[in-house]
């Protein structure tokens, strides 16, 4: 073994043997694993995601802590005074940085670890499959948190003039980062990928480049290194040996490491090109009117795949002639076979979007039928992280190329993945034809659409309302899509779910305590029973189906998804949402777990129809398809974790009898406690502007669970 | 074995010189460097030990330049700084193999580990945390760790501070067997350790070498000016005025007094046997100056440091 190696393992050894034996870095495992602790020990706070993404929020701080170890180790040894010692022995300047550095990395790595048996610990209390991607997973993703809260701590601390200063400055940072950066992948300069999680539930793969794309996440480990190198060389300056000459090797060192951090980054931008071509600009939408609109489409769940084929009439509404009709399509699907009015068309291929010639073209006022095959893999990357309210990604966030990260991915959305799948509303799985500009926008009359989706026999499925039947070896389920509440819903049920069977439905979640998943779910079947039963829309059995679903921070997100008579909650139901299992309110006295599920149902339900936020007043914006009702929600704070403990009314229902003035403001100021002597609002009760209600309260709604 | 050249040493920011055009050639065995604070004497050892890089001239360590061999350099140097300390939470033991490793040490640092603290008497607490031990411990644990390497050139720095009288003569001791094999720099404030020790020795003073011989040299530079007194509190200030009292003890008789100089007329004194610190106290308090002798008694001072000898030579 080579002096210089046995050098670097030495130092290595020893830092490591004096953080170990030092209080630093045990209270610092201790402070680590106390966040999960309520999870592991209480079943009935067992988060969603296992503890991701407390493992992402509370990785940056891990960091810092880390670096405090870290500087603590530098300074260690002026303060021990052995640095004469050190240093009159012939150890060269790089196997001290190495060997320190590769201590401090031991000490990461030991941090990342526990963070890793925490998580998974905590996976396998939800239920979940311990599996390499989640591990790794993990691990990227904590890692590059570590290294940048670290390197800015490090960083600050030296280029400050008191390091407690830089220190503070740092935390900050962090913080800000952890806090307002902690939701998008696709902001490259995020390395707080929440994202990725939420694509390991629901489908992994093209999230991959993006964490490797991410520039923070190299810059931050530059900046580590950098900087740590930087204050080893300036404390041998400071300490012991020849002062000539230090100073330049640091600057030397930290501009490698930058240079290095920004050659690589083209590189591995270019990797983040291949799924993130970035900004997409939206093509003008064409003039036309859309009819009979037909889609057939069938999964495959275990590969994640999907073949479609779309049929249509348009109508050239206009006065000008239109050649060309841009179509809308999830970027993991290509569009193949295209007929126009039984002709082969030629097509283009761009960006979420696609292009379909019309020749001859269409005349004003001419009819022509197109039909569209379409296949591939559907893709996350874009639809993940677009707006949370429109029930599917808006163009214009990625047309913009303005990426909102401080929201969390849209639930909203049609998502494929390994042994998952929801398909429902207006995904872009869904080949959509550009005539309006924005997609989810119904330009024609509800019921105008019909879908069906067929998946193997193999697999469990379940659909909101509609019709299932064997065609083949493959379950059909046909939709006629109409009616106030989304309905096109299907959800594939990983083979580790249970079902659960209760009064008015049923319940699909990770097998386990069933009185537990009672507890959690049962009040979204009942909620959502009174929910149809106040709109006076027939029901059928309520199906609730967990799934990992996002939920947000400060009151942005949706807490969950809804279709006709399906609901997808989050795992841990009630609990999880919309207070993160802070409360148990499963556990609560009626009728806290009923009112926190329809609240949530409500939520959700306005969230699918209008671009609002979740509490105080609700704008009216007039949307087409807006369909004849709406919810307020006026009891809920802005924040769903400091809402709870004054759950006085979840809901706030009613429908209009006509479309307001544009631009009216429609508030509801009554409320919904609950379905048993419930007070609903006719819409004549709601009164513009001021909100007072006025008239009585309907009778309870007929359909009530248990 | 040691040589510099007209070596000088200006620190930034500093007024005058800590080390003022030094030259100085040790050949081999054990060499005492002695000097009031702030003369030099530890930059003149951390330029050896090639921790500070000298302003101008030139040292050579068994053949190395300090300011480019430092590494061949480092690899046969022991050295005992005399501000030092260990990692309190690491015992001994693990201390030193640390360092030891650090030395380039491979396997067979166990053994030299094991020589080490036998040879400071220190094998009974090598399991123990260098934090319980007492400040005598971590002193003679500082010894060890530059006996490690088996160094060529062995440079300590106060290494007795703190001993008790038994180590101290341990440690002299030791240091006497390593200088038949070993270049030995000891630099201290206690002339008895260079007298126990050191054949030859050099004294320092503001920067500049004041003596260059053998001990026994030194201490002739005394010679004829050591006396005896005994006389009253009263007369104290007016002979510390005329001479150095190198010591002092009350007695029912009076104060009695060891004078190096030249008493004040009148004073009733007796002469006495001079003492390498007598002779130390003459160069460096009285400036004797008297030229520079090489080992053996030859008288080279001259043309070694003529500049050194001509300011001290009141």
């Amino acid at each position: 073994m080579s002096l210089a190696l046995r050098q670097i393992l030495a130092l290595a050894r020893t830092e490591w043997r004096l953080a170990w034996r030092g209080l630093g870095l045990r209270l610092v495992l201790v402070i680590l694993a106390l966040p999960f602790i309520p999870y592991l020990l209480l079943a009935h706070t067992t988060p969603d995601d296992g503890g991701l993404a407390l493992l992402t929020f509370v990785a940056p701080l891990v960091g810092l802590l880390a670096a405090f170890l870290i500087v603590l180790s530098v300074g260690r040894e002026g303060g021990a005074r052995i640095a004469y010692l050190t240093w009159v022995r012939p150890l060269g300047p790089g196997a001290y940085v190495a060997g320190t550095l590769l201590a401090t990395a031991l000490v990461l790595a030991v941090l990342l670890a526990e963070l890793t048996a925490l998580v998974a610990a905590g996976q396998l209390m939800a239920g979940y499959a311990l599996g390499y991607p989640l591990l790794v997973g993990a691990v990227l993703v904590a890692a590059p948190s570590m290294a940048l809260a670290a390197g800015l701590c490090l960083v600050c601390g030296i280029l400050l003039p008191r390091p407690f200063l830089g220190y503070a400055v740092a935390l900050v940072l962090a913080v800000l980062f952890d806090i307002y950066l902690n939701g998008s992948m696709l902001m490259l300069g995020n390395p707080w990928a929440h994202g990725l999680f939420y694509s390991a539930a629901l489908g992994f793969g093209s999230d991959w480049p993006l964490l490797l794309a991410n520039r923070l996440f190299y810059t931050g480990l530059a900046v580590g290194v950098a900087g740590l190198a930087l204050l080893l060389f300036a404390r041998r300056k400071g300490r012991a040996l020849a002062a000539r000459g230090q100073g330049w090797r640091a600057a030397v060192v930290l501009a490698c490491g930058l240079a290095l951090a920004g050659a690589a980054l083209p590189r591995f931008q270019a990797a983040a090109a291949v799924t993130l071509p970035g900004p997409v600009a939206a093509p003008r939408p064409a003039a036309l009117s859309l009819r009979d609109y037909r889609l057939d489409l069938r999964l495959d769940p275990a590969e994640g795949t999907a073949r479609g084929e779309a049929r249509f009439t348009i109508s050239n509404t206009g006065t000008t002639t239109v050649s060309a009709l841009p179509v809308y399509l999830n970027d993991g699907l290509r569009i193949g076979a295209v007929t126009v009015d039984g002709r082969p068309a030629a097509t283009t291929g761009g960006v979420l979007f696609g292009g379909v010639a019309l020749v001859p073209a269409l005349a004003p006022g001419a009819t022509t039928a197109l039909r569209l095959s379409y296949a591939g893999r559907y893709t996350l990357l874009h639809a993940e992280y677009a707006s949370m309210y429109r029930g599917l990604q808006a163009p214009s966030h990625e047309s913009s190329g303005s990426y909102a990260s401080m929201f969390q991915p849209a639930i909203h959305q049609s998502l494929i993945g390994d042994d998952l799948a929801q398909l429902f509303r207006d995904g872009d799985w869904y080949l959509w034809p550009w005539t309006q500009g924005v997609v989810g926008r119904s330009p024609a009359p509800l019921g105008w659409r019909s879908l069906r989706v067929r998946v193997p026999a193999g697999v469990t499925a379940v659909a909101s309302t509609g019709d299932r039947r064997m065609i083949g070896s493959e379950q059909a389920f046909s939709w006629s899509l109409r009616g106030r509440l989304p309905v096109a819903v299907l959800a594939v049920i990983p083979a580790r779910y249970a079902r659960v069977a209760m009064p008015g439905g049923a319940v699909y979640a990770p097998a386990g305590d069933e009185t537990a998943v009672r507890a959690r779910y049962g009040p979204y079947v009942a909620a959502l029973c009174d929910l149809h039963a106040y709109f006076g829309q027939p029901r059928g059995q309520i199906t609730v189906v967990a799934m990992p679903l996002p939920t947000g921070w400060i009151g942005a997100a949706v807490p969950l998804a809804l279709g006709g008579n399906m609901v997808l909650a989050p795992v841990g139901g009630v609990d999880r949402s919309p207070n993160y299992g802070i409360a148990e309110t499963a556990e609560r006295p009626s009728p806290a777990p009923y009112r926190a599920a329809l609240d949530d149902l409500a939520a959700a339900w306005w969230a699918e129809r209008l671009l609002v936020y979740p509490g105080g007043l609700m704008t009216y914006s007039g949307r087409d398809d807006l369909p004849a009702g709406y919810i307020d929600l006026t009891e809920r704070g802005w924040f769903y974790g400091l809402s709870l403990t004054g759950y006085t009314g979840a809901a706030v229902a009613g429908e209009r009898d006509a479309p307001p003035p544009t631009g009216a403001r429609w508030r509801c100021a009554a409320r919904w406690t609950r379905c048993a002597g419930a007070t609903a609002w006719r819409p004549s009760g709601c009164s513009r502007a001021t909100g007072a209600p006025s008239r009585a309260p309907s009778a309870r709604p007929a359909c009530r669970g248990a | 074995m040691i040589e510099m050249e007209q070596v000088s040493k200006t620190y930034r920011g500093a007024r005058a010189p800590a080390l003022a055009q030094v030259s100085l050639a040790i050949p081999g065995g054990a060499f005492g460097l002695l000097g009031p604070n702030g003369a030099g004497k530890t930059t003149l050892m951390r330029i050896l030990a090639t921790l500070v890089a000298p302003s101008a001239g030139r040292a050579l360590v068994a053949g190395h330049d300090v300011r480019t061999g430092r590494a061949a350099i480092r690899g046969l140097l022991g050295f005992l700084p005399q501000d030092f300390g260990f990692y309190p939470r690491l015992t001994a033991y693990e201390n030193l193999d640390y360092l030891a490793l650090l030395s380039g040490l491979g396997r067979e640092r166990r053994a030299r580990i094991e020589e080490a603290l036998q040879a400071v008497n220190l094998q009974d607490v090598a399991r123990a945390r260098v934090g319980t031990l007492s400040g005598g411990m971590r002193q003679r644990l500082g010894i060890a760790q530059a006996l490690l390497n088996h160094p060529a050139v062995l440079i300590v720095d106060e290494p007795t501070v703190g001993l008790d009288p038994s180590e101290r003569m341990h440690f002299r001791t030791l240091l006497a067997g390593l200088a038949a094999c070993t270049t030995v720099l000891l630099s201290t404030h206690i002339v008895a350790d260079v007298a126990s020790t050191c054949t030859d020795v050099a004294v320092l003073r503001q920067g500049r070498i004041v003596y260059r011989g053998a001990t026994v040299g030194l201490t002739a530079r005394a010679g004829g000016l050591v006396w005896g007194a005994t006389v009253t509190p009263a007369q104290l200030p007016a002979i510390e005025q005329a001479c150095t009292v190198a010591a002092a003890a009350a007695t029912p008789a009076g104060l009695e007094l060891w004078l190096v100089g030249t008493p004040p007329p009148g004073l009733a004194v007796v002469s006495l046997e001079p003492t390498l610190e007598d002779g130390y106290l003459a160069v460096v308090e009285r400036g004797a100056g008297v030229p520079h002798t090489q080992p053996g008694g030859g008288n080279a001072a001259a043309e070694l440091e003529p500049r050194t000898f001509a300011a001290v030579g009141r």
